[in-house]
């Protein structure tokens, strides 16, 4: 991100870098925070000591607390900063495209698509054939497919009307929600595991999914990035930036792609994590406004915060049990977006006395 | 300036249609550099839409649009985009970009998706948005400002493109007198420095008959009358395109044609003499 301080607009851009630092530094002590606490609690400094040094020999519980911290919470905290990014960035995308703050990463049907993938693997036994960790590859799968029916309702002659594709998601999400629903009716023995993955959770995470969803993130993030400019002028609506001297179609196309491509991969491994791709980039534009070469890294950066805390909060509040991660997001990000709303609104009817 | 070879943007026998009517019937038009071409005419005569297949993005049913002799639909975005800008009917912001954000888009076609304003890019946003007089706002979200100031920055983006066509759909909206009078005077000014084509649909005949070179009078979607706002600009003329009965007279400065509107025409009006618009057809 070298050269990002040269905006010529000093002013502006000096305090998005701070910003900027300070997601970064904060993300890096939830990172912390996470790998210490927990059922076992480490404290930091041994947590320092375990990390970059490994545990003193002959000391077995120490032992123990290394294999927790390297086995279970780094990858589990690494996916869920991942995870927590991705949302992020797919919703500040999603919504600028739709020039709606209320656009979620799942506008496309993506979470719908995995969950049928993912319940479909389940049902025939695709976890118990191939262990658990087959199980992202329907619920990729399912979101893919997904993904590319609603696109392709929506595209006629090569254009894609963005009202449609926002319709013809919601009716297929719902179309396969129902599904979803017949197919636990008629496999009740499975329904417990099913339940489980709909909520959505980071206990499957292993280094094996941080090896493939770490390149895939990082390709995809870039590009996104690398969008940032066409989707700012995208925010002022599709007749305007045609007249910048935009390909309109083809950004539209990038962008929905490479969105609803990062979510997917975020789905499938975690199943379907609400609110932190609707809050997050609306919040992160009250602070550092809408411009995308700021919003998107931003957006992302604290998107993985966010999801970091919410796991943490859902593995420690009630030992040992843990809650599902979404239901933490969900009622944190909740009244936060409520509070949004009520604020713009108030805000908007001062302007118009 | 009906001159093929020197008009800037050309239409020829163009006709479109969003569904079952004609919105544009075999419409000829042509803008020349250096001057501001006006299209004028009541609600609905297909202005907009006129100007939108002049701009590429709507592309006619029969006939052609180019710029500088090139069809402009088939023409690369980023091309176009460093040939011509258009402003129309903004819908409303939804973010909160500042004004100096949304003026240095109008550099997107210049640099690129991928490139990253340099110096030069800064300066014609600044030029633009002095010319404009919006440079005390360049930090403030365009969703705090008024329709009047919004207007003005978003000229000042087009303006901030460079481009030598201008194409311009209600640019003084919004604006007061003093603006009104100002944008146009940027507008001619820009025309003359740049050799731009520059056409301004407008509602304002006297803003129009002052500033245009050419007026072109657009009914039903057919030109009805155009040339000079001395040629054009005429109570016959007026009276068949807008229904309207008018007093025209030279201005006293210019000697430009005035236009001062009396009533609605005699054939719009009800036998006994009450108010009757034939077509919306209330009272």
């Amino acid at each position: 991100m070298t050269g990002l301080f040269s905006g010529g607009r000093a002013g502006g851009a000096s305090k998005k870098g701070w910003v900027t630092i300070g997601l970064v530094a904060f993300l890096v002590a939830v990172i912390f925070l996470g790998v210490g606490l927990g059922a076992v609690p480490v404290p930091p400094k041994e947590v320092l000591t375990l990390l970059f040094q490994g545990p003193p020999p002959g000391d077995p519980e120490s032992q123990v607390r290394s294999e927790i911290l390297w086995r279970l919470r780094l990858p589990r905290v690494l996916m869920g900063s991942l995870v927590g990014f991705s949302l992020g960035i797919a919703g500040a995308v999603m919504q600028g495209l739709f020039r709606n703050p209320m656009a979620d990463p799942y506008i496309l049907g993506v979470s719908s698509g995995a969950s049928l993938g993912a319940v479909l693997g389940i049902v025939f036994g695709v976890g118990r054939a191939f262990g658990a960790w087959a199980l992202p590859i329907p619920a990729f799968f399912g979101a893919f497919c997904a993904m590319l029916v609603v696109y392709s309702l929506a595209t006629w002659h090569g254009r894609t009307e963005l009202l449609t594709l926002l319709l013809s998601g919601v009716a297929l999400s719902s179309m396969i929600h129902s599904v979803v629903a017949l197919i636990m009716v008629l496999f009740r023995q499975r329904t417990e595991e099913i339940v489980f993955w709909t909520m959505g959770g980071l206990a499957r995470s292993s280094w094996s999914s941080l090896g493939v969803s770490f390149p895939y993130v990082l390709v995809l993030g870039t590009l996104i990035w690398l969008l940032s400019r066409p989707l700012d002028a995208l925010a002022f609506g599709e007749e305007t930036a045609f007249h910048l001297g935009l390909d309109v179609e083809r950004s539209k196309r990038l962008a929905l792609f490479a969105a609803s491509l990062i979510t997917a991969q975020s789905v499938a491994f975690t199943g379907p994590i609400g609110f932190v791709g609707l809050v997050v980039p609306h919040a992160v534009r009250l602070v550092i406004g809408p411009a995308h070469r700021w919003l998107v890294p931003c957006s992302g950066l604290a998107g993985a915060s966010l999801l970091v805390l919410s796991d943490l909060l859902a593995r420690t509040l009630v030992p040992p049990a843990e809650i599902p991660v979404g239901v933490i997001t969900a009622m944190g990000g909740a009244p936060f977006f409520l509070y949004l709303l009520f604020q713009q609104r108030k805000r908007g009817r001062g302007t118009e006395s | 300036m009906r001159d093929t070879e020197e008009a800037l943007v050309q239409l020829d026998g163009v006709w479109f249609s969003y569904g079952r009517r004609w919105v544009v019937q075999d419409v000829t038009f042509a803008a020349a550099p250096g001057e501001i071409t006006a299209i004028v005419g009541p609600n609905g005569a297909g202005k907009s839409t006129l100007l939108k297949i002049a701009s590429g993005f709507l592309r006619p049913v029969r006939g052609s649009s180019r710029v500088l002799g090139r069809d402009v639909a088939a023409m690369p975005a980023r091309e176009r985009g460093k040939l011509l800008t258009f402003m129309g009917a903004e819908i409303e912001p939804v973010f909160g970009f500042t004004v100096e954000e949304t003026v240095l888009l109008g550099r997107l076609p210049h640099i690129g998706p991928l490139g990253k304003e340099g110096p030069n890019d800064v300066a014609a946003a600044r030029r633009a948005m002095s010319l404009l007089c919006v440079d005390d706002l360049a930090q403030r979200p365009i969703t705090d400002l008024s329709s009047g100031e919004r207007q003005r920055v978003y000229l000042a983006r087009a303006l901030c493109q460079e481009t030598s066509v201008l194409l311009l759909d209600e640019p003084t909206a919004h604006l007061d007198m003093a603006y009104e009078i100002w944008v146009m005077e940027v507008l001619s000014r820009t025309a003359r420095e740049r050799k731009a084509a520059v056409v301004v649909i407008l509602h304002d005949l006297n803003l129009a008959a002052r500033f245009a070179s050419s007026l072109y009078f657009i009914r039903e979607g057919r030109v009805y009358r155009s040339g000079s706002p001395a040629e054009t600009v005429t109570a016959e003329t007026i009276r068949e395109v807008y229904g309207a009965e008018c007093h025209v007279f030279p201005h006293p400065e210019g000697g430009w044609p005035q236009v001062i509107p009396l009533r609605p025409a005699q054939k719009y009006r009800s036998e006994d003499d009450g108010l009757y618009h034939s077509k919306c057809g209330s009272m």
